[in-house]
């Protein structure tokens, strides 16, 4: 155990998909205001259709909740963003301010543009915070050490996002009976037509049975996604339910963002 | 670096860490019962930095699908009803659809809560109350004039619904919202 962890203050050199996976982080956030480039001055512009929240008076909220009061701030706050993100792809000493910029500049953006926003967004503003402190390669003792924890932390968060997700959906009634996927996938907003007639055509027990496996990939996703066995389907079916939620649900920004610590998953490392 | 400093900066790390995620997972799952302080605690340390909710698709899905039409006064003339994001050529991949969502989400839930009957009339000031219709009402008014340039004298709301249960014919239903003068 001691040696195990005075190796994790060894020098350290990312493999290639530790790499990819930090440039994945932060090039998710300039992606999103790519693909949503056209709603943007609707959502957080000051031509702005979202009604203003109100939020208790205290130092942090009239800071976290700026933009939200002064709507002309939006652009520098977006250019900042975009900018800190793209800096952030690279991998150079003092990249740690960029990394943070991207982090806060997010939140700001987050809660000016909350009912726009879903779960797959607050899950990459945790990632990059957890990744700002990632070095590529570093003899530093703490910054090898900082690196490795912040690759475990974000292992973490996604089991963890999975695991809520499941509990969620095992205690809900409408989620024992299957009839949850049924509504899901038959929604006009969330289903291309084609999707939601061949999800009527086919028996309802089939789409039970697919609700339970659903379950049961996400309660038990940190044993599948580690045993050797189980591993490879793990990480297809993965990959494969977030393009599906991706390409039929219309939900690209949430797909993307529980496809990126997929990369982690791919067992390049062999030394720790 | 000195074998202690080594253990001491590890277990550090991994007591922050733990806290961090028994704070923010004790956030991110409200319907867990708690004792009143630790739900404070774990709310106040969570929002608004590490703010979360892995509730998509879940618990409850919505039994039906719906949409939000608006129609508006103009030139001496009420318009037909139309499909607010979908007027300004927003698709359903679009964020605007998104939001839209949302608000149609808020809106059916004023519905069930607040809307109610006298004489097998439909009676909606306590719908239209609420902050959901506020936001419905303003989020049309500003789709209107900025992506329209439309300033109208008045609009109406309606929210579509089409439910389509398993194993029983779809059904479409209609609920017009009173008309709401628009003050520039």
């Amino acid at each position: 155990m001691t040696q195990w962890i005075l190796k994790q203050f060894a020098p350290f050199e990312a493999t290639w998909n530790e790499r990819l996976f930090v440039r994945a982080v932060y090039g998710w956030f300039i992606v999103f205001q790519l693909i949503y480039f056209p709603s943007l001055s609707s959502i957080w512009g000051e031509s702005s259709a979202l009604i203003r929240y109100s939020a208790p008076n205290t130092w942090i909220n009239n800071h976290v909740y700026i933009l939200m009061y002064d709507l002309s701030l939006y652009r520098y706050a977006i250019a900042l963003h975009v900018m800190a993100a793209f800096l952030s792809l690279f991998h150079f000493r003092g990249v740690f301010f960029f990394r943070i910029t991207v982090w806060i500049t997010g939140i700001l953006l987050y809660f000016s543009g909350m009912p726009a926003l879903n779960s797959g967004y607050l899950f990459m503003l945790l990632l990059a915070l957890y990744t700002s402190v990632f070095t590529a390669k570093t003899n530093s003792p703490w910054l090898s050490s900082f690196s490795r924890m912040s690759l475990r932390t974000v292992v973490i968060q996604t089991y963890l996002v999975y695991v809520f997700s499941a509990l969620y959906k095992v205690t809900s009634m409408q989620w024992l009976s299957g009839e949850a996927l049924y509504y899901s996938l038959t929604n006009e907003r969330f289903s291309w037509p084609f999707v939601a007639w061949f999800i009527e055509q086919i028996p309802l027990v089939l789409v039970v049975v697919l609700a339970y496996l659903l379950m049961a990939f996400q309660l038990f996703f940190p044993i599948w996604i580690n045993w050797r066995l189980t591993r490879k389907q793990a990480l297809w079916i993965g990959v494969s339910l977030h393009l599906f939620i991706g390409l039929f649900l219309f939900i690209w920004d949430f797909a993307l963002a529980m496809m990126v610590p997929y990369l982690l998953f791919e067992k390049a490392r062999r030394d720790d | 670096m000195k074998k202690r400093t080594a253990l001491f900066v590890f277990f550090l790390t991994v007591v922050l860490l733990l806290g961090h995620f028994v704070l923010t997972g004790l956030y991110s799952f409200q319907m867990l019962p708690l004792p009143w302080q630790l739900r404070s605690l774990s709310n106040t340390y969570s929002a608004p930095f590490f703010h979360q909710n892995w509730k998509l698709f879940a618990p409850v899905v919505p039994e039906y699908s719906q949409q939000l039409y608006v129609r508006y006064y103009y030139n001496n003339d009420w318009t037909e009803f139309q499909d607010v994001s979908e007027k300004f050529g927003f698709g359903p991949t679009s964020k605007v659809e998104y939001v839209e969502q949302h608000i149609c989400s808020g809106l059916s839930y004023q519905m069930a809560n607040n809307m109610y009957w006298v004489n097998g009339q439909q009676r909606f000031d306590r719908v239209q109350q609420s902050l959901d219709y506020g936001r419905a009402v303003y989020f049309c008014e500003r789709m209107l004039r900025f992506k329209g340039n439309i300033h109208p004298d008045s609009l109406q709301l309606q929210l579509h619904y089409k439910f389509d249960p398993i194993n029983k014919l779809e059904e479409s239903i209609d609920v017009e919202f009173p008309r709401e003068e628009v003050k520039p």
